[in-house]
């Protein structure tokens, strides 16, 4: 569903992103480690098309993102680490704005069965945004790839800053989606979810895929040797 | 996207407090600005009314005098019909009416006249410059309507504009916004497009309560007035959308914005209107109110050579009572002929400077679209510089008529009757309407911020939006 085939992004001399080669099929979760500045948001920009690769390709479901950003983008849902609503507007309002300006038309009803299976509490479908939690916002997020029917989804670190239980809910929400096939790349900075919830996972550093393995390959202490392994040298 | 894109825009909008307060500040500016304009053009109508029915009065004296006279009787005052006291003592009042649309676009009104007197004694050269000279209209003065939307509207354009996509940028919302299938200029410029519509429904509302209040009445002016307002908002809503796609920061957006205000609606009318004068200099006044009084003390001591060669001119006046019958005023308006005759070039070259500053202006009063509006503004309420150009115009060949009516009797000295009273020629001065003129400086407007969003459309895919 997802292929990255030499993907490189280089910032004048600098490579943020070296030759990247990876697959991702539907119903993988794969989870993409490294320390800050590693290129992780890099990947996730590419495959956004926000940013031009300066060489390779990023293909989803079989279209170059260059080509067809517009084809591509269609099946694509994004969360970033700080999902960014509109304040003046109901968490409601939000979702039906922007499943709108993904081409999907929905009856109120409708959005208010994603945002429930999305796990927002009834309460704050009409309130504003403003008063909503960086947890409740996330949820919002999952329930625009819900209603977007995405196919792959792209998480930049999207549970840093949510406490435990909010972590967890959305780790259950992933693996949900999984379930009904969507491809899922998600960077993020805690192993300890990633082992859990992730179904492949990899470690990159300065610009480099440095390891790629199946969860079921290994436990949570050898991860986290492994991980501070590659970070050390 | 267009239905989603308009009931967003009217939910932020709506739910803007500032969006809402200085909306109702603009209905107080407009509604205000049009009552302004009511008072200038109720004093400016009294006031000529006034002067109108003394001159009435005058007239109206007279002819009972000419009546009496027509009887065989005698009167008192017979004096008054001789063509001395009618052509200069009574004279005509030259009056240029306000029109219904002055109330919304006053112009300059108050650096010119709009009534004088005619009266054969005035000498056509100074009658024509005591008038400010300059062609620019300043954009400033009155507190009317074409105020309020020439400088405030744009600021409020630019107030709920300047940020529309920098500020999805810096809150990071634009990734997520981008993350979908949409052209993120082309959703910008339908956000715009949207705010643009939503601004004119309000400014129409809001124009259509001044007019009201005005009481100008509905003309094919003020509609085209409308269609010019249109025009500027588009103009400053491209230049704001441009910006917004150029720009990185909300910051920087605001200071260029701000900037490209102060330049398009301060500097360069400023800077236009020092230039026509800077490259077409007007010829000093002093010097020619000089020439005139030189001219006339020369001629002063030819006066028989002087009324000699008139007379030349002229041989329809000459009396059959020969030599004597020429006095004072004969010799007076023989040498008044002539002094212009003789000055005619310079006057002309005040004239000729006139005409290239106003070409100038016009030629280089595309770069300010706030000129371009406010020229359209004046042309339509008939307060334009071409307006009090043309006013100038008409009191001049009526002097000229005023004085080839009368000279046949000052110079047979012939009393006026009841019957040449009523054929005495009468000033009526209608202000032209130049609304054809109008549709250029809407057209500017409209190529203008055509090219600009045209250029902002081009920027796909040569410039990062997101
Ligand atoms: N717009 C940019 N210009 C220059 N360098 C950039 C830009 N964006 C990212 N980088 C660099 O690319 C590298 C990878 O960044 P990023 O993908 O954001 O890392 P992370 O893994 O923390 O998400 C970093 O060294 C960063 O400094
Ligand atoms: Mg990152």
């Amino acid at each position: 569903m997802l292929h990255a085939v030499n993907l490189t992004k280089k910032y004048q001399e600098h490579l943020a992103l070296d030759d990247l080669n990876l697959s991702i099929e539907p119903g993988d979760i794969y989870c993409l480690l490294g320390a800050n500045g590693a290129g992780k948001s890099t990947t996730i920009n590419l495959f956004l098309n926000f940013i031009a690769p300066t060489s390779g390709k990023a293909v989803i479901d079989k279209f170059e993102v260059t080509e067809n950003p517009q084809a591509t983008r269609k099946l694509i849902a994004y969360i970033p680490e700080n999902l960014v609503l509109y304040n003046e507007l109901s968490g409601l309002e939000n979702l039906e704005y922007f499943v709108g300006l993904a081409g999907m038309k929905y009856h109120q009803e409708q959005l208010v069965g994603f945002l429930k299976e999305a796990g927002l509490q009834v309460e704050a479908y009409k309130k504003r945004v403003k008063a909503y939690s960086k947890g409740m916002r996330q949820k919002v997020g999952v329930a625009m790839a819900i209603a977007k029917r995405a196919k792959v989804l792209l998480l930049d670190e999207p549970t840093s800053g949510l406490d435990p239980k909010a972590s967890n809910e959305f780790s259950e929400l992933l693996l949900r989606l999984s379930k009904q096939n969507v491809a899922t790349l998600m960077a993020t900075h805690d192993l300890f979810r990633a082992k859990e919830t992730g179904t492949n996972i990899g470690i990159m550093k300065s610009g480099k895929l440095v390891e790629q393995l199946s969860t079921e390959e290994i436990n949570h202490s050898d991860l986290e040797k492994l991980y501070l392994n590659h970070m050390s040298n | 996207m267009v239905n989603l894109n308009i009931r967003h825009e009217l939910k932020l909008l709506s739910r803007n407090f500032w969006f809402v307060s200085l909306s109702l500040v603009l209905v107080l500016l407009c509604l205000y600005a049009g009552h302004n304009g009511l008072k200038h053009y109720e004093r400016r109508t009294a006031d000529q009314q006034e002067a109108l029915a003394a001159q009435q009065a005058k007239e109206q004296l007279i002819k009972e005098v000419a009546l009496t006279l027509s009887k065989g009787e005698e009167h008192p005052n017979a004096y008054r019909l001789s063509p001395m006291n009618l052509a200069i003592s009574t004279g005509r009042l030259g009056t240029m009416p306000a029109t219904q649309m002055s109330k919304l676009a006053i112009g300059q009104s108050d650096l010119y006249t709009h009534q004088l007197k005619i009266a054969l004694n005035e000498d056509l050269a100074t009658l024509s410059f005591n008038e400010l000279n300059n062609p620019v209209q300043l954009l400033f003065g009155n507190f009317d309507l074409a105020f309020v939307l020439t400088y405030l509207v744009p600021l409020i354009i630019i107030a709920f504009t300047y940020n529309l996509r920098t500020r999805e940028l810096e809150s990071g919302r634009l990734k997520l916004l981008a993350s979908n299938p949409i052209k993120i200029n082309l959703w910008l410029l339908q956000r715009f497009i949207i705010r643009y519509f939503f601004l004119l429904l309000i400014l129409t509302a809001i124009l259509l309560a001044t007019v009201l209040i005005a009481r100008t009445g509905f003309s094919m002016q003020l509609l085209v007035f409308f269609l010019l307002t249109y025009a500027y908002l588009a103009f400053w809503f491209a230049i704001s959308y441009l910006a917004n796609l150029l720009g990185r920061s909300s910051a920087r957006n605001a200071v260029s914005m701000l900037s490209l205000w102060i330049l398009l609606v301060l500097v360069v009318p400023t800077v236009i209107n020092q230039a026509a004068n800077t490259v077409y200099p007007m010829p000093s006044r002093v010097k020619l109110l000089n020439e005139i009084r030189q001219t006339k003390k020369e001629l002063s001591k030819e006066q028989n050579k002087v009324l000699d060669e008139y007379l030349r001119n002229h041989p329809e006046l000459i009396s059959n009572k020969g030599e004597n019958a020429y006095g004072y005023w004969q010799g007076y308006f023989a040498s008044q002929e002539l002094t212009e005759k003789r000055l005619a070039p310079l006057i002309e070259r005040f004239d000729a400077q006139l005409a290239k500053q106003q070409r100038w202006v016009n030629a280089w009063g595309i770069l300010s679209p706030a000129v371009m509006f406010h020229d359209g503004a004046t042309r339509l309420a008939g307060t334009s510089s071409a307006h009090y150009e043309q006013f100038k115009d008409y009191v001049r060949s009526f002097s000229l008529n005023w004085r080839a009516h009368f000279m046949p009797f000052v110079f047979k000295n012939e009393m006026l009757g009841l019957q040449e009273l009523d054929n005495l020629p009468e000033f009526q001065f209608r202000s032209r309407s130049r609304t054809a003129g109008v549709f250029m400086n809407i057209s500017v407007l409209l190529v203008f911020s055509a090219l600009t969003v045209i250029w902002g459309l081009a920027l796909e895919g040569k410039r990062q939006l997101i």
